[in-house]
């Protein structure tokens, strides 16, 4: 670990944010032909696609369930995504993002009106820079609307952490490395409920619900991103035919 | 009661369309005393309803609907086939037959990657689809091409009181059957089944934006003219 990394200068971060401001977040809809919904989503220097397919009979026949349809999440990231090469195919770390997000998306759907079907999520990172599995779930939700499957409400997503005893929002690379804590949380901005809270490092109960609160800020910023991505689809196509 | 949203805009899914006591039909949610959005769709408000069309998504099954689909497989006494649902919707012989015929070879009668205009007669408690194709104009659909398009569109290509289909079929003398579920059959001449296609697709493209009808028409004008 290198201990000399200044955090801070002039009360900014390493990339001149402050303690609460996201990193730049775009968001397209519908970039896939072939897949019933698609995303690609740039999150600082997070680029992530995203294609969802179905609802279709869920395979194999032993996963389906009577009353309602099954969510398969998978997580994918590239060989050349990270710094060093990452070995490709599935490891530990997909398998674990995979189920999370299964778990942050799952409660937000409205399943039950497809029986014996399953809906798949595929969530391709082509390039990483700290937060991937936010970003990820951030997209699914948008793709998983572009896919027209019907849902309670979007989920947004965002990570909160804490830097020299500092809590802030969106860690980026640098401070996700050498920082002391990073909390992904996913939001259901109606219900107030969080779908996803995973913790690395350590936050005293104080800090804790410092950074629920922040992350909770943050997820309500990246909802609007969403819905605006959504609604731009087709708004923009208005404007091209006139 | 009051409303959140204007008329014939665009939502998307968890957005507050209105509060109070609402007759709902579909593409809604409720949450404590809210109505909200569960599609990204467009707003209807009724008089004391409403409801949201939706933009994306596979067609849904309902009892009624004419639909056209294909064969995928041959059971022992029936077939399956695909017709864009999430699942595969099941024609028995004694639902598509006219008239007696040796049913000892099903492939005789309908081979795989048949088109067959069906209607659905029934949707079952597990989502299990029953089609029938006994009567006409239902049956096997010959020659011709099937184009598909989202289901979500099809009122777009009928058109107010078939407006639409009836623009299509007269300018271009082209057999045109559509089925619920977004797949369109078209038989006649071939430029002329090229240009209806270009239009269908085009109708799924622009479905959302006002004065469709009217596009169309120049388009077909444009096209005939070549």
């Amino acid at each position: 670990m290198e201990k000399d990394i200044k955090f801070f200068t002039n009360g900014k971060r390493i990339d001149g944010r402050a303690i609460d401001e996201l990193r730049n977040i775009k968001i397209e809809v519908g970039v896939f032909k072939r897949a019933d919904g698609s995303s690609y989503i740039e999150w600082g220097g997070n680029k992530i696609y995203c294609a969802v397919y179905g609802p279709r009979e869920a395979y194999p026949r032993f996963l389906q369930k009577s009353d309602r349809a099954i969510l398969k999440c998978r997580y994918n990231m590239a060989s050349f995504a990270v710094e060093e090469r990452k070995r490709p195919g599935p490891s530990r770390r997909g398998v674990e993002i995979g189920k999370v997000t299964q778990g942050a998306l799952e409660p937000a759907l409205l399943l039950e009106n497809f029986p014996k079907c399953m809906v798949e999520v595929n969530i391709e990172v082509i390039q990483a820079d700290a937060g991937t599995r936010c970003a990820g779930i951030t997209a699914a939700s948008v793709a998983l609307a572009n896919a027209g499957i019907p849902m309670k409400e979007l989920v947004p997503a965002c990570a909160a952490g804490k830097v020299d005893d500092k809590i802030v929002l969106d860690l980026c690379k640098e401070e996700d490395n050498y920082g002391q804590a990073d909390l992904p949380l996913a939001l259901l901005p109606r219900r107030n409920e969080f779908s996803l809270l995973q913790m690395d490092g350590d936050l005293s109960e104080e800090q804790l619900e410092e950074a629920l609160d922040l992350g909770r800020k943050g997820c309500l910023e990246v909802y609007e991103i969403q819905k605006e991505a959504l609604k731009k689809k087709y708004v923009k196509e208005d404007v091209s035919n006139e | 009661m009051e409303f959140l949203v204007k008329d014939r805009s665009i939502v998307t899914p968890g957005m507050a369309i209105a509060k109070g006591p609402f007759r709902y039909e579909y593409g809604v949610d409720k949450f404590e005393d809210t109505i909200i959005s569960s599609v990204l769709g467009i707003v209807y408000i009724e008089n004391d309803g409403v409801k949201v069309v939706p933009l994306e998504g596979k067609y849904m099954p309902k009892r009624g609907d004419d639909v056209i689909g294909t064969v995928v497989s041959i059971n022992p006494l029936s077939w399956d086939l695909d017709i864009n649902a999430p699942y595969l919707a099941n024609l028995h012989v004694q639902d598509a037959l006219r008239y007696v015929k040796d049913t000892s070879n099903l492939e005789r009668i309908f081979k795989v990657g048949d088109v067959i205009y069906a209607n659905i007669r029934d949707v079952g408690e597990s989502s299990d689809i029953v089609l029938q194709s006994k009567e006409r104009p239902y049956g096997k659909m010959k020659w011709g091409r099937v184009v598909k398009i989202h289901a979500t569109r099809v009122p777009r290509v009928i058109g107010k009181k078939g407006s639409m289909i009836k623009l299509l079929k007269q300018m271009t003398k082209c057999e045109i059957t559509v089925g619920q579920n977004g797949n369109i059959w078209i038989k006649g001449e071939r430029q002329m089944e090229d240009i209806v296609e270009r239009a269908i697709f085009k109708i799924d493209k622009e479905a959302h934006i006002p004065g469709l009808t009217d596009r169309i028409k120049k388009m077909l004008e444009t096209e005939l003219s070549r």
